[in-house]
Parts: structure tokens; C-alpha cells; sequence
């Protein structure tokens, strides 16, 4: 046996097993390199959207064929919360209150419109809205993205957003990041690389940037303290980052709703958390906004 | 007529068939099956059964028990592919990772090949218990250096919920793999005995 091993055939052998192996691990190492050095539009992020176009077809019937078990755990969830009364009226209360102060945004928005007409458009009228199925999640369950049934075969592009509906009313969800001709790949906003230009009517439209600091809660940063924030109050995009930079975002989509703000007397900022309005981990429908205008086409093309 | 030499075995284990016996089919189209289907159960299936943000792993039982049916070679590089199919399919956000930690975990498997210790069933399923952990620890420490955002209680949560989930499924995907590649051998064109 000993002879055997120590043969320079054996060694020749065990050399190339290791050949192998040390290769594959090299192979691994390389390719994650590039990956992530690379934009959403190399060629490694590009092989990863045609292989997902491959399956989607798999995806897409494995996620019809298992609908009427998703439905009936639904079901006998949506039950089980019946039976608590007194969280479905805070349920329907935070519902009468987004819809209350979403119409508070709409008149706002209204005046503002009228008084500097031919300026600005309400986003609804500049997108196509495009129901999809969520037919694939992300096997990795620390990275929140998805595949919807819809691409570029319905108007569905990059860096389209994305919203969807919960019970407390519509709330933007993220945007498309890959698209192929029947599906595309959407990443929501608890993204680390997410930066929303937000604003806050409720404040005097007090602006800032929104980012994701842990899965389910968000941060302002750069809002003044004289625009004083109070929990409670509703985040919308706000159409545009700093320096005049147009966001692919448009104003007015319901981002999430402020649930403490922490300044001090000698700040001049404040900081402001903010937990989203649609939960992305409970999706199984979203809304794309496919660009129809030159405005919006034109967002969707901000870098 | 045929200049092919003839393949040898090399089990570690005791018990194990003597190096120099000549081998059966080795059914490496066998090995490809278990893993493709795997694969694609993982990106297609598994992601619906989610509980307690916890996902149900076929593919690391599956590299596992081809790991421990086919050595540590064929194990490797079952888990390097169906790394890069399941990050190829998936919005996984990676390109690479997985099908390293995946890599890992068949080759470690496959040392332990023709073992008595892995003979039984309870052996093999904490074996792909310990994978499991191996690959959702070595996911989490991917995404902390991509610097995505993660909370503390939300990676315990997910990792204890997926490794108990990866054990429900773990003993049919050992029954099914054992039932499509036979015995435990050795195929490994390049093994000899005491080898890496």
C-alpha cells in the first residue's frame, strides 16, 4: 500500500487532484472578485440575467403550482388575526390614516402643481403601472432581492421603481436592477446601496437622504432642526437628490412612516427612523413602474 | 483491446474495498443528476418554504451525500457547480461565494468516504446539519464583507431556522442520492490511498 502511494504515478495523480481542487478554489475566488468589482451591466452580472431567464420558466410554474397552498396559509393566517379585534382596528385605523394623509400629500401637491404649473407632473401619469408576480426570491436569505414575471417585453426597465401594497395602503417597495426580455430582478430598499431622496410634508417638506440601517428600519440623515419631524409623520420620495439631481424615483410614492427622531439642542440636524410602509419579506404581487414619459425614461437612465 | 486503465478504488475507512479493485460505473451521469436537480429545486422550490426567514438546503445534502458516496474529488467538484448554479439562477447578490463554501463542504464530505462512521443514516444527516452551518456562517461573513446590512438576532434566528429545516429534508435526499449511486466508492481517477 505504502509502495503504492509513494509511486511518481501516485504522486503524479495526487498532484493533479490537488491541481483540481486548488483550481476550482482559485476559480471561486476570481470570479467573486470580478463580480464584485464589476457594474450591474458586465459580463458576469449579464451571464447571471440570461442563466435567471433560463429558469424562469421553471420558477414561474413552480410558484403557480404551489399558489393554492400559499393561498390557504394565507387564508388561515388572515384567520387567526380576525380573531384579534383589537389589532384589526389599529390595522384599519394606520390604513384610514395613511389614506387620510396621502390625500393631505394630493391637495399639497395640487397647490404646489398650480402654483408652478408645467414644472413637474404627478409620477402616475408619467409610468405605465405593471402588476408582476414575485415568481423567484433570493436563495440567500440575507439578500432581500426577487424575480418578477414581467420584463422588457412589458415596458419594464432598469432602475424602474417598484411598489406594491399592503395593508396600510401603497409604499414603494425598490427598483428593477437586472431585466431580461420576461423577467427581471428587482432589489428592495434594504439594499445597503439604497439613497432616496426623501420628504416629509407633514415638516415643512423637509428633505433628506434615506438609507437602510438594518433589515426593516431605515435613517434620514441631513434633515435641519428647523423642520422640526415627529413620529408618526409619512416619508415620500421626493423626486430628486441633493445638488438638483434627478432620483429614478419620482415624488410622491410612500416610502414609510417616521418612528423616532433623535436631536439635541445643540443640533443643527436631526436624524430620523423610519420603518418602512410595505414589509418586502411578505410580497407575492408588486407593481413596476415602466417609464412612459420622457421624464420618467429619463430617471430611469439617472446613474 | 481497450488501453483505459482500469480505475482504482481507495476507501479509507477499514472496511473499506482494498485500493487496486477494479471499479463498477461510477454513474457520474447519476452524480450530475442529483446535483442539477438540486440545484434547481433550491432556486425554484425551497425559497417558498420559508419560515422564520429560515430556507430549507437540498443542495448542501445533496453535495454532502454525493461527497460521501463519491470521495472528496467528485464532491468538490459537485459543489463548485451547483455553487455557480444556484448563484447563476438566483438573485443571490454573489457570484462565486456559494460555490466555494459549497465546494468546501463536498470535499470535506467526500474525506470521509467509505467510513464506517457515515454507514448508518443518523451520521450523514448531522453531517449535513454541520454543512449547513458551515455554508449559512460562511454566507453571512460574505454579505458582512460586502457590508450589507445585518442584525445580530436576525442571523441566529435564520441560521438555527435553516439548519433544522436542512435536516427535515436532509434524509430523503440521502435515501434518494444512496438509491442512485449504489455503495460508497471511491471514484476519483486521481486517488491513491493516504491521499490530501
Amino acid at each position: 500500500m505504502s509502495n503504492h502511494g509513494n509511486s511518481p504515478l501516485a504522486q503524479r495523480r495526487t498532484l493533479a487532484r490537488r491541481l483540481i481542487i486548488g483550481g476550482l478554489v482559485l476559480l471561486c475566488v476570481v470570479v467573486l472578485s470580478f463580480y464584485g468589482r464589476e457594474s450591474g451591466s458586465g459580463p458576469l452580472h449579464g451571464l447571471q440575467g440570461g442563466a435567471g431567464t433560463v429558469v424562469t420558466p421553471l420558477q414561474d410554474g413552480v410558484s403557480r403550482a404551489i399558489e393554492p397552498v400559499r393561498n390557504a396559509w394565507d387564508w388561515a393566517t388572515s384567520l387567526a388575526n380576525a380573531r384579534d379585534r383589537a389589532a384589526q382596528l389599529a390595522k384599519e385605523n394606520q390604513q384610514l390614516r395613511s389614506e387620510l394623509i396621502q390625500g393631505q400629500f394630493n391637495v399639497e401637491e395640487n397647490q404646489r402643481l398650480n402654483a408652478v404649473r408645467g414644472l413637474g407632473h404627478q409620477w402616475s401619469t408619467d409610468y405605465i403601472p405593471v402588476p408582476a408576480d414575485i415568481i423567484a426570491w433570493s436563495a440567500s436569505p440575507y439578500y432581500e432581492e426577487a424575480r418578477i414575471d414581467k420584463g422588457t417585453n412589458s415596458g419594464v426597465v432598469v432602475n424602474a421603481p417598484v411598489v406594491a401594497n399592503s395593508g396600510s395602503g401603497p409604499g414603494l417597495v425598490g427598483t428593477v436592477t437586472q431585466a431580461g426580455p420576461i423577467s427581471a430582478t428587482i432589489a428592495f430598499l434594504s439594499q445597503p446601496q439604497t439613497s432616496v431622496g426623501v420628504t416629509i410634508t407633514q415638516s415643512n417638506s423637509a428633505f433628506g437622504i434615506l438609507q437602510p440601517t438594518a433589515p426593516g428600519a431605515f435613517q434620514i440623515a441631513g434633515i435641519p432642526a428647523s423642520k422640526p419631524v415627529a413620529a408618526g409623520d409619512i416619508v415620500f420620495t421626493a423626486g430628486f437628490k441633493r445638488l438638483g439631481q434627478l432620483s429614478i424615483y419620482p415624488r410622491g410614492i410612500p416610502v414609510g412612516v417616521v418612528e423616532g427622531v433623535g436631536h439635541r439642542e445643540a443640533d443643527v440636524q436631526q436624524t430620523v427612523q423610519v420603518v418602512p410602509i410595505v414589509s418586502a419579506t411578505s410580497l407575492a404581487y408588486v407593481v413596476a413602474l415602466a417609464p412612459k414619459s420622457a421624464l420618467a425614461k429619463q430617471r430611469a437612465t439617472t446613474p | 483491446m481497450s488501453s483505459r486503465p482500469p480505475m482504482i478504488i481507495s476507501a479509507a475507512g477499514p472496511s473499506g474495498p482494498s485500493a487496486g479493485e477494479v471499479m463498477r460505473a461510477p454513474r457520474l451521469w447519476a452524480v450530475a443528476l442529483i446535483v442539477v436537480a438540486a440545484a434547481l429545486l433550491q432556486v425554484s422550490l425551497m425559497p417558498f418554504i420559508q419560515v422564520a426567514r429560515g430556507v430549507p438546503d437540498v443542495l448542501v445534502c445533496a453535495v454532502v451525500a454525493v461527497g460521501l458516496q463519491r470521495g472528496s474529488l467528485v464532491g468538490a467538484v459537485s459543489g463548485a457547480a451547483g455553487g455557480f448554479i444556484v448563484e447563476l439562477t438566483s438573485p443571490v447578490g454573489t457570484l462565486g461565494a456559494l460555490a466555494l463554501l459549497y465546494l468546501v463542504v463536498g470535499w470535506g464530505a467526500g474525506r470521509l468516504c467509505g467510513h464506517d462512521e457515515v454507514r448508518g443514516l443518523l451520521p450523514p444527516v448531522v453531517l449535513c446539519l454541520v454543512a449547513e452551518f458551515i455554508v449559512q456562517a460562511g454566507d453571512v461573513f460574505a454579505q458582512l464583507l460586502l457590508a450589507r446590512p445585518l442584525e445580530f438576532g436576525d442571523v441566529v434566528r435564520t441560521l438555527l431556522a435553516s439548519v433544522i429545516l436542512t435536516g427535515l429534508v436532509a434524509i430523503p435526499v440521502l435515501a434518494v442520492t444512496r438509491w442512485l449511486l449504489g455503495a460508497p466508492r471511491s471514484i476519483e481517477p486521481f486517488v491513491v490511498s493516504g491521499d490530501v
